[in-house]
């Protein structure tokens, strides 16, 4: 997914390529160390199987929910002006 | 983007496509080269395993801070100044990790070496984005493939050089003189101005070609929502990768055989990249992400039920 992720990032309308990229980077960046945390928080506390349920069945609905978010959001944007 | 037409594209833009493909590589193996040597930096600073771990977060600190400062500093310097700046300073910077004093040092080192890497993932992407619109074909998918390929053969090398008993300074000094070479010679081939970025649809004009001024503070829902799939998407890369060892020990007391469950993911990875962007070719970007998210909801599922370590692995491979 994350080629596909990075030319969406790069080519948000009304920002420019460095913006859009960052703010993806911010996520998954953040999101690694999250992870870690999460799975390793769970599985201690559930087990494996619950952790790798719950961390990546809870990935796929993120993703699926901030795309078609992200898609709506990116319909309804006003037009960039220079700030 | 999708029907090609059959004329070679200019040299500028096919040896544009080359560097990328080599910085890809560059930047793949220069983190990789030293993972593989980590116990030895523990053990050479002296710093137990929690020791270890807090030093270690420097870079995933520089990387939130490299992310917030990124999008100004790219849209000052542009795409091709800030991969040279970058790539160059990772070249150089990574070896210093062999001669690191102090695990303090090391956090500062690190916390640098995250920010340029995230200055440098930024930049390299852009590039690549600019080179596949004007090759009108998709290379997404390869060029993060030479990624992992940079990956792999620098954590190769890395085992390998250990294993031989290389001294971690020659070692890292080599392979960063390697990289730095490299990058200056590629750099005189990236695509030296950025692409003006695009107006929103509806206010666009209607010839569609008159791109508005660059603001700092973009739209903030898209941007936002593009943050949340990233969190969702590397944690579906980092559930597998960092954490199928630890699955197949605890659930199955797969002893010995645990690693292959990384092996089996970083392999898959490798062959979808490679292999993805004639499949986005052939069925378009729509229908490739339904199919995308559907083969990781069953790859999810198969994993967490699976009644023995291979039908496991399987789920990870998915």
């Amino acid at each position: 997914m994350f080629p596909l992720l990075y030319t969406t990032a790069a080519r948000l309308p009304g920002t420019s390529a460095g913006a859009g990229l960052g703010w993806m980077l911010l996520g998954q960046r953040g999101g690694a160390m999250l992870t870690a945390a999460a799975v390793g928080g769970v599985s201690s506390w559930q087990g494996m199987r619950v952790a790798f349920a719950t961390v990546a069945g809870g990935a796929v609905a993120l993703m699926l929910a901030s795309l078609r978010q992200g898609n709506r959001a990116a319909e309804r944007a006003p037009l960039a002006t220079s700030a | 983007m999708s029907s090609a037409p059959p004329i070679a594209p200019p040299t500028d833009v096919r040896r544009a496509a080359i560097a990328t493909a080599a910085v890809f590589v560059v930047n793949g193996a220069t983190f990789s080269n030293w993972l593989p040597r980590i116990p030895e930096i523990r053990d050479r600073l002296g710093l137990d395993n929690a020791g270890l771990g807090a030093t270690l977060l420097g870079g995933g600190l520089g990387g939130i801070l490299g992310a917030l400062a990124v999008g100004r500093i790219s849209e000052r310097l542009g795409s091709s100044r800030l991969l040279s700046i970058a790539a160059i300073t990772l070249s150089i910077g990574m070896p210093l990790v062999a001669v690191a004093p102090h695990a303090a040092v090391l956090l500062v080192l690190l916390t640098a070496l995250g920010t340029f890497d995230v200055f440098n993932d930024v930049a390299m992407n852009t590039q690549a984005v600019m080179v596949q619109e004007r090759l009108r074909r998709q290379v997404m998918n390869r060029l993060h493939g030479m990624w992992s390929l940079g990956f792999t053969a620098g954590a190769l090398l890395g085992s390998v050089a250990q294993a031989a008993g290389v001294s971690l300074r020659w070692h890292l000094g080599v392979v960063g003189a390697v990289l730095l070479t490299t990058v200056l010679v590629c750099r005189r081939w990236f695509l030296p101005i950025d692409d003006p970025h695009q107006p929103h649809a509806e206010a666009a004009s209607t010839d569609g070609d008159v791109a508005a001024p660059v603001r700092r503070r973009g739209p903030r829902g898209p941007m936002i929502a593009m943050a949340l799939a990233a969190v969702g998407a590397i944690s579906l890369e980092v559930v597998p990768s960092d954490w199928s060892a630890v699955f197949l020990t605890d659930v199955f007391d797969a002893g010995r055989t645990a690693g292959f469950g990384t092996v089996a993911c970083a392999a898959a990875m490798l062959v979808g990249r490679l292999a993805g962007d004639h499949v986005l070719e052939r069925l378009g970007e729509h229908r490739m992400t339904t199919l995308s998210f559907w083969l990781m909801g069953a790859g999810v599922a198969i994993t967490v039920v699976a009644p023995a370590p291979a039908v496991a692995i399987a789920g990870l491979v998915v």
